[in-house]
């Protein structure tokens, strides 16, 4: 009489295993010795060391977790919870590991093209010291963090595609002068001043877009 | 033993959490990272899928944690979610591409009881510690080791899981220990006494 090594798996297991197979391990020594094994195999499974994630994966998380409640379960208390994960997310997004320095555009004079009206309050102010690259930095963050969120509604509101339309075009065109400044001549300044207008626009349209995905379905 | 007997957060934290506090998600992710991510790298055997699998299931648990009605299942409610993504991935064509060719085994995976490696582990007196051999059966076999011996899963429960027989856990599991044994060198094992097959017989 032998016993297979299921059987043996399921008398370490504590299973329903026939009575000859108990009978046969008690009076067998090597079906024993297996048995032994089995039990010091699982236990040095179980004592494997754990392994520790990257310290960093959270903030990716929180990002990519901002998202609408369901149709079925809007309230204007679980929006308001979206919205402060969502500033949460964006304070988040400054708090990242920095990128490396983007290569500087070189200084040189700028035409004489005024720049647009913004249609929304500026978060960067005018005064604000931040560098070209400090800012290059919050547009590329304000970029991930809205490829982060989900897609919004079919059916919008003529006022509110206007408007992520407008500010769209405002980038665009923002994103046009920075291309032309690599042949134009443009002072830090007026580096600055581009990017930081880059900067108010995209966090005017991530807050729009955002809007849009609380608002309750048609 | 399984890193999410000790995933037990304060039920304050919770409820916090379930309102949306972001704050309170991330005490929540700090209680389970470790546990979700052990197991990902154990099953997966890849430290970048480890880290989509941690993501992955911190996003399900952050969108639906109002759905979890007893505080007290919380760490085997993320397990069960953590789990799913593990096998899901398995399952996946991606994770067909990413392994080495080899013999299908009856799951459709891929195994690499052919490998060099493999043959190389199973050379007689050939040793390795038990963390690599654990590494080097297919993805079903080391899957149905884990949940099973580490994870606390019955067979009927890795069945369902797997879309399987409690059967299919229970053979896969005597065939990933008789690898083991292989690969570890065991000397203890006497092959006379234990066949393959069930040739049980008075």
């Amino acid at each position: 009489m032998h016993a297979t090594i299921e059987q043996l798996l399921g008398l370490r297991d504590g299973e329903a295993t026939p009575a000859e197979v108990h009978d046969h391990v008690e009076g067998c020594d090597a079906c024993r010795r297996e048995l032994v094994r089995l039990v010091r195999v699982r236990d040095e499974l179980r004592s494997l060391p754990p392994v520790e994630p990257g310290q960093t994966l959270w903030e990716s998380i929180a990002v990519a977790s901002v998202g609408r409640p369901s149709p079925s379960r809007f309230s204007w208390g679980s929006a308001v919870g979206v919205a402060a994960s969502f500033v949460l997310a964006l304070v988040l997004i400054t708090r990242l590991t920095p990128e490396p320095e983007a290569p500087a555009v070189p200084a040189s004079r700028m035409s004489a093209t005024p720049a647009p009206a913004a249609n929304v309050s500026e978060v960067v102010p005018a005064n604000d010291a931040a560098t070209v690259a400090e800012l290059q930095l919050r547009s590329r963050r304000l970029e991930t963090l809205r490829r982060a969120m989900p897609a919004g509604p079919e059916v919008v509101r003529a006022s509110t595609a206007g408007t992520i339309a407008d500010l769209q075009d405002q980038i665009a065109f923002v994103d046009m002068r920075l291309n032309a400044s690599q042949d134009e001549a443009l002072t830090l300044a007026q580096q600055r001043a581009l990017w930081r207008e880059r900067v108010n626009l995209m966090q005017s349209l991530v807050r729009v877009e955002y809007a849009r995905l609380q608002s309750p379905r048609y | 033993m399984s890193g999410f007997a000790d995933c037990k957060p304060d039920a304050a934290i919770i409820r916090r959490a379930r309102r949306g506090d972001m704050k309170a998600h991330e005490v929540l992710y700090r209680s389970y990272r470790v546990a979700v991510y052990t197991l990902a790298c154990r099953m997966l055997q890849n430290a970048a899928t480890a880290d989509e699998i941690l993501q992955e299931t911190s996003i399900e648990v952050i969108r639906k944690l109002r759905t979890v009605r007893d505080d007290g299942a919380f760490g085997g409610w993320v397990k069960r979610i953590a789990v799913n993504k593990c096998l899901g991935h398995l399952r996946s064509g991606w994770h067909r591409l990413a392994t080495r060719p080899g013999k299908d085994d009856e799951t459709g995976t891929i195994v690499l009881d052919g490998s060099d490696e493999g043959r190389e582990a199973a050379r007689p007196g050939g040793e390795m510690d038990l963390e690599r051999a654990l590494g080097l059966l297919s993805p079903a076999a080391r899957s149905v080791v884990w949940l099973h011996d580490v994870e606390g899963y019955t067979h009927a429960e890795i069945g369902e899981l797997m879309g399987k027989t409690a059967s299919f856990s229970k053979s896969r599991l005597a065939r990933a220990h008789r690898r083991l044994r292989e690969m570890l060198g065991d000397e203890n094992g006497d092959e006379s006494c234990m066949p393959r097959s069930n040739s049980y017989s008075a």
